[in-house]
């Protein structure tokens, strides 16, 4: 209790330095009057009496000097006279000072953006009220129609569930970009989401101007309404608050702009990375009510619910639900967190990046401490006379320890515009496939972390140069002319142990990035089961006012008419594409009962002819469909080998008959390569392919596949799709490749700052290692000398430097490769056909530190081995 | 350095033992009074500089043992006098006998004859 509050007044008596000062002159000048007065009782002359109060006290200094430290924090005290100092000793070794604070911002910037990069996704709540009652429900598929639910199944669960206050959910098949948007300029294509009801509300998001929908909006034939995206906005609208009650046209409509989303609420960030979203409408449910699954739900637990709990009644209930109504789809519930669900495959290896720019932090703490401690060399006769002339130990440490602070925020300072364009770039990639990249700021909270970092950072590199120049002994650092030898080994070993360390850090580094790249090269390695270059996917859009049958018809000849092209190999029509959205369903053998959970499914195309040769699928087995598959002929049906083997284990499923979703039986024409659906590293999956013109939807993307550049023939065949119809347009042209690398993107973006990061360490590392061989030289310059006067060649000179180099970094390679070996373990499960122990990977890291160890030493080596011995042996 | 370090600690220590001691005995007593009463009772064997007493002063303030006020001495003369407070007086009960057991064990150690017990 005391202890405390003695610590709380000398905290005041910090800010009350002036008045307590004053205090003390008082008491002092009281002091010696009634000291004087005393004397004077006793006979002294006035003037004596006043000089012997004077001498009694003692110096006045001395005594407030005293009470100051017992009154305050005396380190503190002197802080301002040391920060002083410190500036003008930085800046009297500019070529150290610009080096070390260079170092230094590279190391904070890149770790107060990291921070921020994954503060939204891991270390902040979503941009909703209590978001921790929110949950992500999805069905029990892999595939996007299989994780999502029926109207009616929603409506079901959203009426009957207890654990749950408010349910809501959004169309999972919203088309990207193909909406026309007119009334700004040129016609552009946007993207635009349906919602269910209260979908704002119940996840507490308030529009930023205007209104949320209202109830009657939700309803079939109502006049169009649509929310405006913040990007969008302020993108395309200029962040006119007045558009607000104005029509924009969208799909040849005119849509009311009811309001705009708050920039905290960007749809596309939250549940669709890597896409935009520009409008949000209201869903009609009515409609949508005949539809297979396409909701996906998300719900609010009620007040005191867990999640365990809510999962138990759902796990009864949804069986209840279907023996109520059996005409619905089969469907069970899987229950995440919708936080965990909207960060989900994203948090280990953005804790992998967190972890490996913190270790970019060390190496240059460690870095910087070398750099430190060769000044301090050169200091320790300054901090000598210091010692000799009164200074504590305790005050040399805590003025090294401001200059490391004064250094590190200078670091820090250049760091934040680094960390600020370092997530401006990324953030400006809209491809990008990390959640909620729209909420990465380098805000006041990035800030006040990289200002601890710094601190902390200027405190740990201090630490070393602190030590030793701390334990100076004053007498022989005065008198020695030719420097201490026990001190200088015993510094030369605290330089080399920092090297080492540097190395180790510099080899855990390379090995996980070499570990990921190589995850990386054998990702884009894998048989996708299609070959994506050479192919664009052009989507196609008639006019509004054709039937069905009459736009079925225009592009079955549009695809014909492009497929006789001489510049084209292949093209042919689909109305879904691998890595994009998909959808899949049952099927099985017709008259074969299955037991519930075995029944065969397959993510489900509806293609043309053409389309499998465009995609560059390899057919295994039969014959591609053909233009004779018409409407009224034999149903037919093409499967992936997997689905063959899973139809008819055992046997040759061509020509046999399987059953898709209840529809009649279709007769299988043909086997093809099965295709990775969902992303590289999932194993591929069955798919099903059905014939757009035997009924069941109708296909808008048009494959193209040609040998010649996408420039030499995207012409011809835009030419060619005008002579057929000139209503007919192409509104979306997208390589093939596209699709790929939005899969791989945060893979992608993983590997680049991984491979940026190791980078650096490596360059830190051969800076240290080049530091403390040319010190160690310079030391010996004498010893060199005697060697060669005693006959040893240059080489041998050179070989000895080189020789001691390539010994510390082995030291730091052998620590280091067991080191990775550790951490192998951590960013295991983000390897891809990789070992964690790959043999090829440790052994380039070795082979790589040790090359530019010899490189950073041989400098130092070369000019040791030219000293002549003469000048060595006169210093 | 650590001797040093030592020396000083119990040195400060001594002092603000005494301190409290010399308030506790002759009342409510500016700086200059308790230095000179130190002096007196001492010997004037203790204190080198009187000016010393004020840190010892303003850390007994600071754990509340002592309270500070501005007042007029017996020739009318402005100064700061220091009382005792009820934590004071606990603290120098508990200081006392704390001292009078550490002085009592260092005196028995130091008492040992050479060539150890018999």
């Amino acid at each position: 209790m005391s202890a405390l509050r003695r610590l709380w007044h000398r905290l005041r008596a910090l800010a009350s330095h002036q008045a307590l000062d004053r205090e003390f002159d008082a008491e002092r000048d009281s002091h010696l009057q009634l000291a004087a007065d005393d004397y004077v009782r006793r006979g002294v002359d006035p003037d004596e009496a006043r000089r012997r109060a004077r001498l009694a006290f003692g110096g006045r200094d001395a005594a407030l000097e005293h009470q100051r430290d017992a009154r305050s924090v005396p380190r503190l005290d002197n802080l301002a006279r040391d920060f002083g100092y410190a500036w003008r000793g930085l800046r009297r070794e500019r070529g150290l000072t610009v080096i070390a604070v260079l170092i230094l911002a590279i190391g904070i910037g890149a770790n107060t953006a990291v921070f921020s990069l994954i503060r939204p996704v891991l270390l902040k709540p979503l941009p909703f009220d209590d978001a921790g009652s929110l949950v992500w429900v999805a069905n029990t598929g892999t595939s996007l129609s299989g994780a999502t639910f029926q109207v009616a199944t929603y409506e079901a669960l959203s009426r009957q569930s207890r654990s749950f206050s408010e349910w809501t959910a959004y169309f999972a098949f919203f088309g990207y970009g193909v909406n026309s948007l007119t009334g700004l300029g040129d016609p552009e294509r946007v993207s635009i989401v349906d919602v269910a009801p209260r979908f704002f509300e119940v996840l507490g998001v308030r529009p930023a101007s205007g209104r949320l929908f209202l109830p009657e909006e939700y309803q079939p034939n109502a006049p169009a309404v649509v929310l405006v995206s913040h990007d969008f906005w302020t993108r395309r609208l200029g962040a006119n608050p007045a558009v607000v009650g104005t029509s924009l046209g969208l799909n040849d409509r005119p849509a009311l702009i009811a309001g705009v989303l708050p920039a905290t609420f960007s749809f596309s960030s939250i549940f669709t990375p890597g896409t935009r979203v520009d409008f949000v409408k209201p869903a009609t449910l009515e409609t949508m009510k005949p539809w297979g699954n396409t909701l996906s739900l998300i719900g609010r637990m009620q007040p005191g619910t867990t999640i365990e709990s809510a999962r138990a009644e759902l796990e009864t209930l949804g069986p209840a639900i279907r023996a109520a109504q059996p005409e619905l789809f089969r469907f069970g519930t899987r229950l995440t967190p919708l936080q965990e669900h909207v960060s989900g495959s994203m948090r280990r290896p953005l804790l992998v990046l967190w972890g490996a720019v913190g270790l970019v932090l060390l190496i240059v703490c460690a870095n910087v401490s070398n750099l430190l401690l060769a000044r301090s060399t050169a200091r320790a006769k300054e901090f000598a006379v210091r010692l000799a002339l009164g200074a504590g130990r305790g005050r040399i440490f805590q003025q090294l320890a401001l200059e490391g602070v004064v250094l590190a925020s200078l670091g820090g300072a250049l760091g934040i515009p680094l960390a600020y364009l370092l997530t401006t770039v990324v953030k400006r990639n809209v491809t990008l496939a990390i959640p909620l990249l729209s909420q990465v700021h380098v805000d006041g909270y990035a800030l006040l972390v990289t200002a601890g970092v710094a601190i902390g950072t200027g405190l740990i590199f201090s630490i070393l140069p602190g030590l030793r120049l701390a334990r100076t002994d004053p007498q022989s650092a005065l008198t020695d002319q030719s420097r201490g030898t026990t001190a200088g080994r015993r510094h030369a070993w605290m330089r080399s142990s920092l090297v080492v360390a540097e190395v180790v850090i510099a080899c855990v580094l390379l090995v996980g990035t070499g570990l990921l790249i190589r995850s990386f090269v054998n990702l884009l390695d894998v048989d996708l089961g299609f070959r994506p270059a050479g192919s664009t996917v052009l989507t196609l859009k008639a006019s509004r006012d054709r039937s069905t049958e009459q736009t079925v018809a225009l592009f079955t000849e549009a695809s014909r008419r492009v497929r006789g092209l001489s510049i084209v190999q292949a093209a042919g029509l689909t109305d879904a594409l691998p890595l994009d959205r998909n959808r899949s369903w049952g099927i099985g053998v017709p008259g074969q009962t299955y037991a519930p959970g075995t029944r065969p499914g397959g993510f489900t195309y509806i293609i043309g002819p053409g389309y499998l040769n465009a995609m560059g699928m390899t057919l295994v087995r039969g014959r591609d469909f053909a233009d004779s598959d018409a409407a009224g002929t034999t149903p037919v049906l093409i499967v992936s080998e997997s689905l063959a083997r899973a139809l008819y284990p055992g046997e040759d499923a061509l020509g046999r008959l399987a059953q898709v979703r209840g529809d009649r039986p279709h007769t299988i024409v043909g086997i093809v390569s099965d295709v990775r659906q969902n992303s590289l590293d999932e194993r591929a999956a069955s798919q099903i392919y059905l014939v757009y013109t035997q009924g069941g939807g109708f296909a808008t993307d048009l494959v193209v596949r040609s040998t010649s550049p996408p420039s030499a023939y995207l012409g011809v065949v835009r030419k060619e799709l005008v002579s057929i119809d000139p209503t007919l347009v192409v509104t979306d042209i997208r390589p093939l490749n596209d699709l790929v690398d939005r899969s791989v993107s945060p893979r992608r973006f993983v590997v680049s700052l991984l491979s940026g990061f190791s980078m650096f360490a490596l360059l830190l590392a051969s800076l240290g290692i080049y530091g403390v061989v040319s010190y160690g030289v310079n030391q010996r310059v004498q010893e060199i000398g005697v060697r060669m006067a005693l006959g040893a060649s240059s080489r041998d000179v050179r070989w000895h430097v080189l020789a001691g180099t390539l010994r510390l970094a082995a030291v730091g390679i052998v620590v280091g490769l067991g080191a990775a070996l550790a951490a192998g373990r951590v960013i295991g499960s983000l390897l891809f056909n990789t070992s964690a122990t790959d043999v090829a990977t440790f052994a380039w890291t070795a082979l790589a530190l040790l090359a530019v160890a010899c490189a950073a030493g041989y400098l130092p080596a070369l000019r040791a081995s030219r000293i002549p011995p003469m000048r060595a042996l006169q210093r | 350095m650590p001797q040093e370090a030592s020396r000083l600690d119990l040195l400060q220590g001594t002092l603000d033992l005494l301190v409290l001691q010399t308030l506790h005995a002759i009342g409510p007593q500016h700086g200059y009074g308790i230095a000179r009463r130190i002096e007196q009772v001492s010997g004037n064997a203790l204190l080198i500089n009187q000016g010393t007493i004020y840190a010892s002063l303003v850390r007994l303030q600071q754990h509340g043992w002592i309270a500070g006020a501005w007042g007029q001495s017996d020739n009318n003369r402005r100064a700061k006098f220091y009382s005792l407070t009820r934590s004071g007086r606990r603290q120098l009960q508990a200081e006392t006998s704390y001292w009078r057991s550490l002085t009592d064990v260092v005196e028995r150690v130091l008492r040992t004859a050479p060539g150890g017990a018999k």
